[in-house]
């Protein structure tokens, strides 16, 4: 399999605080997207830095196109559009000026497709950018990430405040672009229906730490969770589950495979999981493995 | 490095355009009222100073909108080298301090065509030289310290900047002056050392910022 992006072991501490990444390891095939899920101030902007080479990783080895991206491989970050929770660009400038100062770093710009994006998105030429509202300056900042050639698109918390009607039309840009295999996005997100619709895997990182990393449909179809009384859950083997958490009266329980578990304990309710629901009892649930 | 240029201009594009306007204003004044300044040769250098700090200030507004508008971080990803994204900058403060010299270029020829008193190459030398100083050094000082400190404090580093600049040149000035006073041309010399100076500093300072912009991506 041809990944687009590997991310191995890669650490990253900080002084005067408790938080590091630890061995953070993942990856992204070619013609996929990863959702980047976890809690504020787990891990996902440092990761994102570390990838991008905004912070200096402490070890650990990432690869993006199966190079090791420094200071000096430019022609990697050609390849690379990204997108971060704020608008980056001078509030002064216009989408027309942006495009003449872009124009001039990356070599595969294409203002032809830039433009096309501007009137896709109905975003002003002339405008200056203080004057757009946020969804206006996401769409902006999209239609730059797209307009070089992008092979790797990194998304962070790019979603973010927006409504839902811009939410989906920015989901819909996100899977035309995968429409091409050799494309693929990194976008983490806090909005998990998002990544529930339109991601192939999720990765889930707490504390610095990946946690998970699954098929998303894995997740979905056959992941489940299992609600019963104490006197039910005593009777559970710690190989059948992956955590559970005391909710009330109630326990939840995290289940890998929703077919066999329901064969086996039929009398138990067992609901499906959405990454909602899934992300609490893997963060802050009990843990079996 | 082209499109970092251009980006630095278009960050300080209002007051780019604002400072050029005040600027030409001054100079027509002076094109008007230069037959009644009592001593043009008082009056000569402070305007030519006035008007390249006006465009040394500009550096502070760039450095400040880059961190407003979290260019810097976005920056990161584009396709350029650190050095370059450096350069760019030191290359962008050039062009800022050049745009005032050549304003106060104007000022020195209007004065030198209109006016019915000699211009002093005194005065026009203090002008230029503590023009050039200013407007190399404060950037040499400025940008490593902006580094270090964060843009959010550019303004407070600007003016330390400016006072440590002035402090040196005059200091710097009383300190050499029992040393100079034997030597034929004395000021000239020293001007010419200082300019000299200047422009060794902020060729250094590009490489400061450079080693500073390196080590400090680890706070980002």
């Amino acid at each position: 399999m041809e990944y687009a992006l590997q991310v191995e072991n890669l650490s990253k501490f900080y002084k005067n605080t408790e938080f590091k990444l630890d061995h953070v390891t993942f990856n992204i095939p070619k013609g996929s997207i990863m959702g980047f899920v976890g809690k504020n101030g787990a891990g996902k902007s440092t990761t994102i830095n570390s990838i991008l080479n905004i912070i200096n990783k402490d070890s650990g080895e990432i690869k993006i196109f199966g190079r090791e991206m420094t200071d000096e491989t430019t022609s990697i970050r050609e390849d690379i559009g990204v997108v971060f929770d704020t608008v980056n660009f001078h509030e002064e400038l216009t989408a027309k000026k942006l495009e003449k100062v872009l124009g001039d770093i990356y070599s595969n710009w294409d203002k032809e497709l830039f433009f096309s994006y501007l009137e896709k998105f109905k975003l002003p030429t002339d405008k200056k950018i203080k004057t757009f509202s946020r969804g206006m300056t996401m769409k902006l900042s999209i239609s730059v990430a797209l307009s070089h050639k992008t092979r790797l698109l990194i998304l962070d918390e790019a979603t973010a405040g927006l409504d839902p009607v811009v939410r989906e039309e920015m989901l819909d840009t996100f899977l035309e672009f995968v429409e091409d295999e050799d494309n693929s996005i990194l976008m983490s997100s806090h909005i998990s229906s998002d990544l529930e619709r339109i991601a192939d895997y999720i990765t889930v990182i707490d504390d610095g730490k990946i946690i998970l990393t699954e098929n998303k449909d894995t997740l979905v179809y056959e992941y489940g969770i299992a609600r019963m009384k104490q006197n039910d859950f005593d009777k559970l083997e710690k190989s059948e589950y992956i955590s559970y958490r005391q909710r009330g009266l109630q326990i939840e329980v995290l289940i890998s495979d929703k077919k066999r578990f329901s064969k086996k304990y039929p009398d138990v309710i067992l609901d499906e999981a959405s990454i909602d629901e899934i992300l609490p009892l893997i963060t802050k649930g009990e843990e079996t493995r | 490095m082209k499109g970092l240029i251009r980006n630095n201009f278009y960050s300080v594009n209002s007051a780019l355009k604002w400072s050029i306007a005040v600027c030409i204003i001054l100079n027509i004044a002076v094109l008007i009222g230069v037959i009644h300044f009592p001593n043009i040769n008082v009056f000569l250098p402070i305007l030519m100073l006035a008007q390249m700090g006006a465009f040394v200030g500009l550096t502070g507004t760039a450095l400040q909108k880059d961190n407003t508008s979290k260019w810097s971080k976005y920056e990161r990803t584009l396709p350029v080298k650190i050095s370059d994204m450096v350069m760019a900058r030191y290359i962008s403060f050039l062009i800022f301090s050049l745009i005032g010299m050549l304003l106060a270029s104007i000022t020195v020829v209007i004065f030198w065509v209109v006016s019915a008193q000699a211009v002093s190459v005194e005065s026009v030398g203090f002008g230029y030289s503590f023009g050039i100083v200013f407007s190399l050094l404060v950037p040499a000082l400025l940008y490593p310290l902006v580094l270090k400190f964060g843009a959010d404090k550019s303004e407070i580093l600007l003016m330390i900047s400016v006072v440590i600049i002035m402090c040196l040149f005059a200091g710097g000035n009383g300190i050499l002056a029992p040393f100079l006073y034997k030597l034929n041309n004395a000021d000239m010399i020293y001007r010419v050392a200082c300019v000299a100076i200047s422009m060794a500093a902020f060729i250094a300072s590009y490489f400061v910022s450079l080693a500073i912009y390196k080590r400090e991506n680890n706070s980002i």
